[in-house]
């Protein structure tokens, strides 16, 4: 496969998926439109929340993109971001917050991101059982930090809440997305990236520093980690150790979903945002039609969520296999 | 009866182990406080340990064979579904208990199909399988009971046993059992091999399909095991909500035990003696007042400084070795 | 009159397009040794997989004794008799020799029902001293060398009791005194009326082994003839489809300049140690030796994939201890590894990635690969090497071996690198881009390149070079300049023996 257009056709198989998505939830949701202002005013708040509430994946999916095209993989990015958060909200929540707090939390999630580029680049320690030990390890910490305590200091600092609307967060990821992903797209970074992932004994034969790439990939996951413990902890305004579990397992779906290759060397930033929609959309609307689920299921329609979710996993990963195998027969 | 089949660096890991489990065993002994005795502390790590260990073995076969299986935790709830909805309908234990061995048997069984048939990678297969079972789980006990709010409550001790009474008993014979068929059976060193390469299985006319769907056939037995000793010791089933996280943690006992995650490199054994260790340590912790906090912190940064330094020692070789 | 044992009928195989067998008859008799040769890529190994069940013919019949065999596998294949020796050695690195040796038979077993270890390492010891090999059956598969490894699998298939036995390319690691060891017991076997299909690229071994010798030219079977009635030199015409020049260009006129590359006493053990020699400009360098001899290792040295440890490289002059191969590439020296698939590229990326990469640096404008400039340069390059591919789109996976070469030598020469070394460059290459590659080198010679090539070709390595270094167990043992290069010369200074007109520079 061609990374540089086959994923393309797959990006609109998705987006039509997105959009029947859509339609259908919102039939099933109930909600009739009188004129065609009611629609764009329905739409805007529904994608508007949409992307609020989706923000830290979005932001991790983009790392996850790329540290699944080097053949790496983090799992650790759920307690990343919950140690981050757990980090921060131990200060008190004044103004000073901004200038103690958030740069300890900037420090933190690139010293964890580090952390894992280093045990992966220095001490080859594969990247799948790096990234469990410090899931684990990173857990670990934020209950040593927090213990049972649920904090909530975000809601008295000035401005901080501004980070968790759609305002706040369109700005952090139309620069991440828009300007950030364009420019990646391009760079010659990403194609240093996509050869490591698709031969990294032939990268190290072709002079790029295998190391340091993968150093930077991890450290850039830490950091975005931290922009979602931003994100999450304003949306939210608390946070406790037992946050955002099972985080990491929903945004590698999401990026599965979106086309890129678990084994490395293939995949788009494009398809990793709409997957994340995907099942955010998914999340949602299930939410939306549970009167017409009681109605017409047997059971809560919200259980629905995850058989939809393993489904469109599978179904997809076998439909662009076939389409792969198709490409080159 | 091992005669030269572990390489020195397994070897080396087990003795680490052993050493590590007993050197703990030691600790806990002294640290023990008055009125408290060490054979309780022995009598209460089998059932305790015993579905980390069991689905350790599950997990241990099917990484043999160069799979993994992500979808343990939520298997186990779909066996768990199904007990609970069965015990509500007041079914007698015994069907309660194979309906539970039977739901993780076929579950595990279902994705060893979709995996040689789909050829797909495993970890994606049970990537999906995840919420998938999980699903499933809930909607099984949604159906099956009619006013189902999360959880399902299971008070009589009739349906407790195995979780309660004979877990250490199982966990041994099981113990017993994987470790002779691993010293003795041929169809472990069939996984090792596909494990190593389905190619070269392929090649010399063995068949690497059935290899890979026998290693989730005996996967599916422990699990079966598992599930049910992790199911029978609770008083409350919540399906959606058991065991969360769970098969990272499965999957962290067979890597510190010295499995290569990658398939053909491994055994049983470090997968039991792995267990072991994290769990004795977590029980240290405990009697020496060390914060409950502390533990899982203290499991991560176990896991990777064994493998760190096992990795570190090997890795100029590694790097040499590759170029090459 | 023997009978047929096999029998292909019109067998077609295509992949992706890519028509690797068209229309192919082959019979093959009991106690017959048939010979299989023709060019990389001509689809021999193509049929070797069809005959064992690898791959299902797209069209056309194989029968069996007589009898047409419609689904096969590998395990059919080996069920009926059919032992196969494949290119790629199929093993199990983690497990031990005998389980290697033995995990397709059945296992003998105790009394309890479990596996009798004892019996089965004996049953090993026995089959390996059979074939008088003397490898501890219990030892790790991994430990073993790559000649060990190879023996191990001929003894695996010479002891299948097979009908008939096929070898790809069986002596590719093996030296001498193991290939006639092997050739005795093919001998052996044809007495006793196996058949055998013996795939190779040395000719003089056919010339002594078989009865028939078949020839395949993409993908058709161009001859066939009896050994007896045929001389190496026809083989070869029937193979490339045209006389063979055995001629090396030498357009190159100048005299070697200034020194660029100099080792003084460069070691890292175990790979090499105390190798000592001048690169100047303008000169092609030979660096000979056996598989396993430290060639590989030391140009990876000067690479910068790994530091040496003790004595001292310079580069123009100056002290050379690079960090890694970007700070060598960036001196402007550069290397061309020996395995193109493992080492060298991404066979599912696109020519233009393939190329650019090597260019990247000096085609970036604040970090991003401007993609119209990119592709001028990739689309000039592919011009200019005769890279031939549909497009610059197109993956590398489906070009020939000869355009994947050429592929990976242009992503280096884009950049005008002042040293160049090149490992095997000519190794799975057609004929026709063996030539290409060979002017291209002898080109870059002329332009005042410092080149140092690595070849286990001997007419090649002897054709092309200016002079040679001779390379045995880890260290240069000879350097041989005009008439002293000769293949006799290289041979024995290969195999550690002293030269009777020459002295080896080191004691």
């Amino acid at each position: 496969m061609n990374w540089h257009e086959a994923p393309d056709m797959r990006n609109w198989i998705l987006l039509l998926l997105l959009l029947l998505e859509i339609a259908t939830f919102t039939f099933l949701s109930g909600v009739r439109f009188d004129s065609a202002g009611d629609f764009t005013a329905y739409f805007q708040s529904y994608l508007g929340d949409l992307i609020t509430q989706s923000t830290p994946t979005l932001l991790l999916a983009f790392g996850m993109t790329l540290v699944l095209i080097t053949a790496g993989i983090d799992l650790s990015v759920g307690s990343m971001v919950a140690l981050v958060g757990c980090i921060m909200a131990s200060f008190p929540g004044n103004t000073e917050f901004w200038w103690t707090a958030v740069p300890l939390g900037l420090l933190t999630g690139l010293t964890l991101g580090f952390l894992n580029g280093a045990l992966v680049a220095w001490l080859d320690v594969p990247p799948i059982i790096t990234t469990l030990g410090t899931m684990i390890f990173y857990r670990g910490l934020c209950f040593v930090v927090m213990g049972d305590l649920e904090k909530a200091p975000f809601i008295t600092v000035p401005g901080y809440e501004w980070l968790g609307i759609f305002s706040g967060v369109i700005v952090m990821l139309g620069l991440l997305y828009l300007i950030g992903g364009p420019y990646v797209y391009h760079s010659r970074w990403l194609r240093e990236l996509f050869m490591m992932g698709g031969n990294r004994i032939a990268a190290r034969y072709a002079g790029i520093p295998v190391q340091r790439r993968t150093l930077q990939v991890y450290t850039l996951i830490g950091f975005l980690g931290f922009l979602a413990a931003l994100s999450f902890t304003a949306r939210n305004s608390s946070i406790s150790a037992g946050s955002l579990q099972g985080f990491e397992l929903q945004v590698i779906v999401a990026v599965v979903l979106g086309g890129t290759r678990v084994q490395g060397g293939s995949g788009t930033l494009l398809g990793a945002f709409l997957g994340v929609m995907l099942i955010a959309v998914l999340e949602e609307g299930l939410r939306g039609a549970s009167i017409w689920g009681d109605t017409y299921l047997p059971f809560e329609i919200s259980h629905l969520e995850y058989i939809f979710l393993g489904a469109l996993l599978l179904i997809g990963v076998w439909v662009s296999n076939i389409a792969h195998q198709r490409s080159r027969a | 009866m091992i005669h030269g089949r572990l390489d020195y660096r397994h070897r080396r890991r087990i003795y680490f182990l052993l050493a590590g489990n007993l050197l703990l065993l030691g600790l806990i002994r002294v640290l023990l406080k008055e009125g408290s005795s060490f054979a309780e502390v022995l009598r209460r790590a089998g059932p305790d340990v015993a579905p980390v260990i069991l689905a350790g073995l599950a997990m241990t076969s099917v990484i043999f064979v160069g799979a993994i299986d992500l979808s343990v935790a939520s298997i186990i709830a779909v066996a768990g579904s199904a007990f609970g909805v069965l015990v509500h309908h007041d079914q007698p234990p015994w069907i309660c208990y194979f309906a539970c061995l039977a739901a993780a048997w076929v579950l595990s069984m279902w994705n060893g199909y979709l995996i040689r048939t789909l050829k797909i990678p495993a970890i994606i297969v049970t990537l999906a399988g995840l919420p998938f079972y999980r699903g499933l789980a809930l909607i099984v006990a949604d159906l099956g009971i009619p006013d189902f709010g999360g959880n399902i409550s299971v008070y009589d001790a009739a349906y407790h046993q195995p979780g309660k009474f004979y877990a250490g008993w199982i966990l041994l014979a099981t113990i017993i059992a994987a470790l002779i068929w691993e010293a003795f059976g041929r169809t472990p060193r069939q996984w090792l091999a596909r494990g190593n390469s389905e190619e070269a299985c392929r090649l010399l006319g063995m068949k690497p399909e059935r290899i890979l769907q026998s290693a989730f056939c005996a996967a599916g037995i422990f699990l079966g095991f598992a599930a049910l000793i992790a199911v029978t010791r609770l008083q409350a089933i919540e399906p959606g909500r058991m065991l969360v996280g769970f098969e990272l943690h499965i999957v962290g006992a067979v890597v510190l035990g010295g499995t290569n995650i990658f398939g053909g490199e491994g055994s049983f054994g470090g997968t039991i003696l792995g267990a072991f260790f994290l769990y004795f340590i977590s029980q240290a912790l405990t009697y020496a007042g060390a914060s409950a906090y502390f533990q899982e912190a203290i499991t991560g940064a176990v896991i990777l400084a064994v493998i760190g330094l096992d990795c570190a020692i090997h890795r100029r070789q590694k790097q040499l070795d590759e170029l090459a | 009159m023997a009978r047929a044992l096999l029998q292909l009928d019109g067998v077609e195989k295509a992949f992706g397009g890519v028509q690797a067998l068209k229309q192919t008859d082959l019979e093959v008799d009991e106690g017959e040794v048939v010979g299989l040769i023709g060019e990389n890529g001509a689809g021999k190994s193509t049929l070797v997989k069809l005959i064992s069940g690898v791959h299902q013919p797209d069209r056309g019949t194989i029968y069996w004794l007589g009898k047409r065999l419609r689904v096969m596998s590998p395990h059919h294949a080996t069920q009926a008799g059919i032992a196969t020796i494949h290119q790629e050695l199929a093993f199990f690195g983690t497990l031990s020799v005998a389980e290697n040796l033995l995990m397709a038979e059945s296992w003998p077993r105790t009394f309890w029902g479990g596996t009798d270890w004892r019996a089965l390492f004996h049953e090993a010891r026995n089959r390996l001293s059979h074939f008088d090999l003397k490898i501890d059956p219990e030892k790790r598969f991994d430990s073993l060398s790559s000649a060990e490894k190879q023996e191990v699998a001929i003894a695996r298939a010479l002891s299948q009791d097979a009908r008939l036995l096929i070898l790809d390319e069986p002596t590719a690691s093996l030296s001498e005194q193991e290939v006639s060891r092997l050739f005795d017991h093919l001998k052996r076997l044809r007495n006793a009326r196996v058949a055998i299909i013996y795939v190779s690229h040395r000719l003089d071994e056919l010339k002594q082994l078989s009865d028939r010798v078949v020839v395949l030219r993409d993908g058709e079977c161009v001859a066939s003839y009896r050994t007896q009635e045929t001389d190496v030199n026809r083989m070869v015409r029937d193979m490339v489809g045209r006389p063979l020049e055995q001629v090396y260009p030498r357009g190159r006129t100048t005299a070697p300049g200034r020194p660029v590359l100099e080792l003084e006493a460069a070691t890292r053990r175990p790979l090499f140690h105390d190798v000592s020699f001048t690169l100047r400009t303008g000169e092609i360098v030979g660096l000979a030796g056996l598989v396993g001899a430290g060639r590989s290792e030391l140009a990876r040295a000067i690479f910068g994939l790994y530091p040496i440890t003790s004595g001292q490289m310079l580069l123009f002059g100056k002290g050379w201890a690079p960090r890694g191969a970007d700070e060598a590439v960036r001196a402007g020296l550069v290397y061309i590894p020996e395995e193109r698939k493992r080492q060298g590229l991404v066979m599912d990326h696109s020519v233009r990635d393939a190329i650019s990469i090597g260019i990247s640096d000096r085609l970036t404008r604040w970090g991003i690969i401007p993609p119209k400039r990119e592709l001028e340069r990739v689309q000039a390059a592919m011009g200019r090497y005769g890279i031939r591919a549909r497009s610059p789109d197109d993956p590398i996976g489906t070009l020939s071996g000869g355009n994947q070469q050429k592929t990976l030598i242009a992503r280096w020469l884009d950049r005008a690198p002042q040293v160049i070394i090149l490992d095997e460059p000519t190794r799975g290459v057609d004929i026709g881009a063996k030539a290409e590659i060979h002017r291209l080198i002898d080109e870059l010679a002329q332009q005042g390149k410092a080149i140092l090539l690595i070849s286990s070709d001997l007419p090649e390595i002897l054709g092309m070079s200016d002079r040679l270094l001779v390379m045995y167990d880890g260290t240069v043992v000879s350097e041989l300049t005009g008439e002293r290069m000769t293949q006799e010369n290289v041979l024995l200074a290969a195999s550690g023996m002293s030269l009777n007109t020459s002295s080896p520079i080191h004691q």
